[in-house]
């Protein structure tokens, strides 16, 4: 009889232990499928900044929600009829500009930077990029 | 000769039903993972379907009269060039009826809302008679999406948001 009982203990036990494997299992599956995400966030970002510096001129921003566009100024006044795509190939200045407009924009959110024609002008941490886009453009 | 069982019944009953509760618990959970994806799938093309179409210019008069029946004309568009125009937002909010606008989006089965949010962070609701945040705060599903647009002299976010109460 203890014989008996002894081996009913290790295929119970064999039993419980397959049905916590299962549930570790599923709950890591579960998790993992539901919190990855894609891309497409991102995606629009980057395609609304890069229409952004097609279409909007320097002028059209406001001095007095980008005080920055003093500093960028300074001794480059013909920058402000640029488009800023342009503006930030031709301004030395390119970096602080970029980021008063878009990382504050976004900062809590996302990282990014830009890179223009291999120069970068606003960096961020390369071993996390995630997505980029690039595109031809004249200035 | 005593005859000696292969398996302890008991043993094996137990070994049976737990094999069938994880088959029958596999399967349910295989099937809520579809689903969840499913539905966030769906939430995401109307997200960004919606805010495609509020990204753009738009084209028609947006309603028409027949027979003292409103009716859609066109297609809501609130950007040109990158920038909000002011007279298709004014146009926009002086439709002052969430309904038709859902009806021109397209949307049957969610509800949306847009905010224009500054680099301060100060949100401004794009309509008045659009949803406000208590309201998506109660939905049984939400899925945002951020565009960026000139606005008033500055780049801002247009934070659209599809809703499912």
């Amino acid at each position: 009889m203890k014989i008996k009982q002894k081996k009913g203990v290790i295929f119970s036990l064999d039993a419980f232990m397959a049905v916590g494997i299962f549930l570790i299992a599923a709950v890591s599956i579960y998790v993992f499928v539901l919190s990855s995400g894609n891309l497409k966030q991102q995606y629009y970002i980057s395609n609304d900044i890069l229409n952004i510096m097609q279409d909007i001129k320097v002028y059209e921003l406001s001095a007095t929600k980008y005080p920055e566009l003093a500093i960028v100024l300074i001794n480059n006044g013909s920058v402000s009829s640029k488009y800023l795509g342009s503006a930030f190939m031709t301004t030395d200045k390119a970096g602080i500009f970029f980021n008063a407009i878009f990382k504050i924009l976004l900062s809590d959110k996302y990282e990014f930077g830009l890179n223009i024609d291999n120069k970068e002008i606003s960096i961020t941490n390369k071993n996390f990029v995630v997505a980029r886009r690039a595109r031809f453009t004249e200035g | 000769m005593s005859k000696r069982g292969q398996i302890w019944y008991g043993d094996f009953i137990i070994g049976l039903l737990v094999i069938i509760i994880i088959s029958v618990a596999f399967y349910y959970v295989l099937y809520d993972i579809g689903n969840a994806n499913s539905e966030i799938s769906e939430l995401e093309l109307n997200v960004e379907s919606l805010s495609n179409n509020l990204m753009s210019d738009g084209y028609g008069s947006w309603t028409t009269w027949s027979s003292g029946n409103k009716d859609y004309d066109g297609k809501i568009g609130l950007v040109k060039n990158s920038k909000i125009d002011v007279n298709l937002l004014t146009k926009f909010r002086n439709l002052n009826d969430y309904a038709f606008t859902k009806r021109m989006f397209g949307l049957s089965e969610y509800d949306y809302s847009a905010f224009i949010i500054d680099k301060n962070g100060v949100s401004t609701i794009l309509a008045p008679f659009l949803a406000d945040e208590t309201a998506i705060s109660n939905a049984a599903s939400a899925i945002r999406l951020d565009r960026l647009v000139y606005y008033n002299g500055e780049i801002v976010r247009l934070n659209i948001v599809l809703f499912k109460k």
